[in-house]
């Protein structure tokens, strides 16, 4: 157990004080035993004293827990630590078996009384039996904390050790504190002094304190089980505390028993006197033998011993009051029998007959009988009480008592079964989310490793088609080149003038080549799009215009087929700030394939309209073939045209309208389409008009 | 320096053929090569007032050729339009860096060709021209 310099030390400085102040009260004990101090002795004047042994013992705990506190564990700490283990816990145990097995080892007295007095009195010398246990605990604890032992179990048994010590210093002082608090009789807990058991309870606490340190003992126990140690822990301490009212109550009874058993006795002594007294007087009357009346003197003297006894014995004050009845009879009887005495003295037999026949000795007699029969009476009424008394406490003793253990058992045990279970349950879920953490990290690696593998060959792949793209980008253009130019050479009659039908051939593969150039465009761009490279830049300009523009370019294609092209753009939507090449992009894209799928004189429509104060829709609506409900899903798709294979009328790219989505989604907008098959189709498409104001 | 006089080149001898019979039509001098070594002696022998330069050659480059007539003093002020398919983004800042004077990308529009070229000739700054 190094000291480890990131621990709080708190717990360390805590522990050292507690020492300190422990060796402190017990010097001080020692001290006031060397001068006959009972401030130092016993605190309060007539409490229990701290014993000679327990100062010691005390003395020498105390400032072996302040070496021990600071954790440095030289030989020289080590082999002081286990000495004075040892001493203390043969004190303690010596202590213990003196008081089982009644020995004396002469261990109590240490010479600062003379023996002789010492011996006259254990119990003002020897440490109580609890003083003992606890010196036994604190000695194995303080060699458990310089021995070398697992951490863990080292941990267990300081833990424990401490905790017993708090648990006995504690009690007793309670123990202390619930005579002047409840005004109870003082409860002294097996004799044990008030500083003693605060020397305990320090030594309690600073061993928990140092076990903390050593191991950071936490109490991680959850709000249910520790309320549950708590209820089990005070209910124990609750039966333990009825237990000995009861018990104490009980003894109290039987003393009170004893005594009225006592007083009993007493008043038959009394009233067996009585009749000696009467006895004895008479034969002195009849024979005038002077010797009886020695023996009436012994009577009387029995008398008032007995009515003394009785006086010491009665408490209550109607018995009081009778007795002081009985006294007065008796003296007056006593005095009626000296005045018939002096009458048979003085004037004979005859004269002392006729005292004796004024019957007020009899009557005095009778009084006397009565007032000791009323006093048994009430004794033994009382005694019936008592008994009955008795009998109550008895029971609720016998009632309380198991079920107060009961309870505080199954308190503690369901406390200790929630512990571990929840020990167990808390160790399996540990090993559990061990176990999945670990898998997790495999998986996670696996999936870093898999994903950087997935990440380069994507890179790669982009990488190869971006190569791909650009090579056949020039690859096509180049002989485009040749065809485009020289189609446009010719047709221009550059060089020489064609007839009508060279010129149109001429002009198809002029179509078919610029055809071919949009689709390697479209091709490109839709790449650039996939690879988040397109680029927009917004400006400022009118719809209306651009619409214009682009109709000029698509509108020879409509002439040609007789379609008749109208187009209303909204007077409020004066401008919008958009990249212009790609609103033309789209409005041509949009009117190209209107214009392809329309047939001969049918009836195109642009419409241009503000839609809220952000957006503006524009929709292209044809009186075209229209499209299947079932087609309109994968009209925005890449390379697909809803008419394929050899049945396909139309031409273009398949692109053109998966091309105009994505442009329009780039720039925060929407496109949708509405159709009837064979009726014609409208598409529309949601634009921002300020699109520096979308987030993209 | 005949201000009329073109050279042309391009490794592609149909796009070659396009190209000369666009500007022949148009009135000017056109000389020819198909690759950079061919160039540079024609160059040195009758310097042009205007390459039209594609840039995939066979051997050098048209880029690297650019390079070399614009670091000369006899040859930096020939006009070079780069007359090329890479129409991919990015390749027209390639050219312009390399000293090109105009970008052109192929094909060419034949109606525009002769026009763009008349401009190149008098206007002396850097001007993209797209077809």
């Amino acid at each position: 157990m190094t000291p480890k310099p990131h621990q709080d030390i708190a717990p360390r400085r805590a522990a050292c004080l507690a020492g300190l102040v422990v060796a402190t009260l017990g010097a001080s004990a020692l001290v006031g035993w060397m001068f006959d101090i009972t401030a130092l002795k016993s605190i309060f004047p007539g409490s229990v004293t701290m014993k000679i042994n327990t100062a010691i013992g005390m003395l020498l705990c105390g400032i072996t827990l302040a070496f021990i506190s600071r954790q440095i564990f030289l030989s020289a700490t080590r082999f002081w630590t286990t000495i004075v283990s040892v001493v203390v816990i043969v004190v303690g145990a010596l202590t213990l078996s003196e008081y089982f097995f009644g020995w004396d080892f002469g261990i109590d007295q240490w010479g600062f009384q003379d023996r002789a007095s010492a011996a006259a009195d254990l119990r003002t010398w020897r440490m109580s039996p609890t003083s003992a246990f606890a010196f036994l605990l604190t000695g194995c604890a303080l060699l458990t904390s310089v021995r070398h032992i697992a951490p863990r179990m080292r941990l267990s048994i300081l833990a424990a050790l401490g905790a017993s010590l708090l648990v006995i210093g504690f009690l007793a002082l309670i123990g202390h504190a619930s005579g002047p608090l409840l005004q109870a009789r003082s409860w002294d807990y097996a004799g044990m002094a008030i500083h003693t058991a605060v020397c305990f309870t320090l030594l309690g606490l600073a061993l928990l304190a140092l076990a903390r340190y050593g191991s950071e003992l936490t109490w991680s126990l959850d709000k249910a089980t520790t309320a549950g140690f708590g209820i089990g822990i005070i209910s124990l301490i609750t039966a333990a505390g009825i237990s000995y009212h009861f018990t104490d109550q009980l003894q109290q009874s039987a003393t009170k028993v004893g005594r009225t058993q006592e007083v009993l006795k007493e008043i038959e002594k009394v009233t067996t006197d009585m009749s000696i007294l009467g006895s004895s007087q008479r034969s002195f009357i009849n024979t005038g033998n002077e010797h009886f009346l020695e023996q009436e003197k012994e009577n009387q003297n029995a008398l008032h011993k007995d009515l003394a006894n009785l006086r010491k014995l009665i408490s209550n004050p109607l018995q009081n009051h009778r007795l002081a009845q009985l006294e007065a009879l008796i003296a007056e009887r006593i005095s009626w029998g000296e005045k018939t005495i002096t009458a048979r003295r003085l004037h004979g037999l005859a004269a002392a007959e006729r005292v004796i026949e004024s019957g007020t000795g009899l009557t005095l007699s009778a009084s006397v009988r009565s007032v000791t029969k009323q006093m048994e009476d009430d004794e033994y009424t009382l005694l019936e009480l008592r008994k009955q008394n008795e009998e109550a406490i008895s029971r609720t003793t016998f009632l309380l008592l198991p079920l107060g253990v009961f309870l505080s058992i199954t308190l503690l045990s369901l406390g200790l079964f929630f512990l571990n279970a929840g020990i167990g349950e808390r160790t399996k879920a540990e090993d559990a989310l061990r176990e999945s953490n670990e898998n997790l990290e495999r998986k996670v690696a696996h999936r870093t490793l898999e994903l950087q593998q997935a990440k380069e060959r994507a890179e790669a792949a982009a990488r190869a088609k971006s190569d791909f793209l650009a090579s056949m980008s020039h690859e096509l253009r180049t002989p485009l080149n040749g065809i485009i130019g020289f189609s446009e050479f010719l047709v221009d009659g550059s060089p020489g003038a064609l007839n009508a039908q060279q010129k149109e051939h001429i002009e198809d593969i002029l179509t078919s080549g610029r055809h071919l150039l949009q689709l390697i465009n479209d091709v490109l761009d839709l790449a650039k799009v996939e690879a988040g490279k397109l680029e927009f830049i917004p400006e400022l300009f009118s719809p209306s215009q651009a619409i214009e523009e682009v109709c000029a370019v698509a509108g020879p294609m409509a002439i040609k087929k007789k379609i008749d092209l109208n187009i209303s753009v909204a007077l409020e939507l004066l401008e919008v700030n958009l990249d212009q090449m790609k609103f033309k992009q789209v409005v041509y894209n949009l009117l190209s394939n209107a214009i392809k799928f329309t047939d001969d004189r049918g009836v195109i429509k642009i419409n241009c309209a503000l839609n809220g104060a952000d957006q503006f829709h524009l929709s292209v609506k044809d009186s075209g073939i229209g499209i299947k409900p079932e087609d309109l899903g994968r009209l925005f798709r890449d390379f697909e045209q809803i008419e394929s294979g050899p049945t396909r009328r139309y031409g273009g790219t398949g692109l053109g309208l998966a091309l105009t989505r994505k442009i329009v989604e780039c720039q925060g907008g929407n496109i949708s389409v509405e159709s009837e098959f064979g009726k014609g189709s409208t598409f529309t498409v949601a634009l921002p008009i300020n699109a520096s104001n979308v987030q993209l | 320096m005949n201000p009329n006089r073109i050279l042309i080149v391009d490794d592609n001898a149909i796009n070659l053929k396009l190209t000369r019979s666009v500007l022949k039509s148009a009135g000017y001098d056109i000389l020819e090569a198909a690759d950079a070594e061919q160039a540079l002696a024609i160059i040195l022998q009758t310097p042009p007032a205007l390459i039209l330069l594609d840039i995939a050659l066979p051997g050098m480059d048209g880029l690297t050729l650019t390079r070399q007539l614009k670091a000369n003093e006899t040859t930096c002020h020939i006009k070079i339009a780069a007359l090329t398919a890479f129409a991919m983004k990015g390749d027209d800042q390639k050219a312009k860096l390399a000293g090109c004077d105009a970008y052109i990308t192929k094909p060419i529009d034949t109606r525009k060709l002769p026009g763009q070229v008349a401009a190149l000739l008098c206007v002396s700054e850097y001007k993209g021209i797209q077809s």
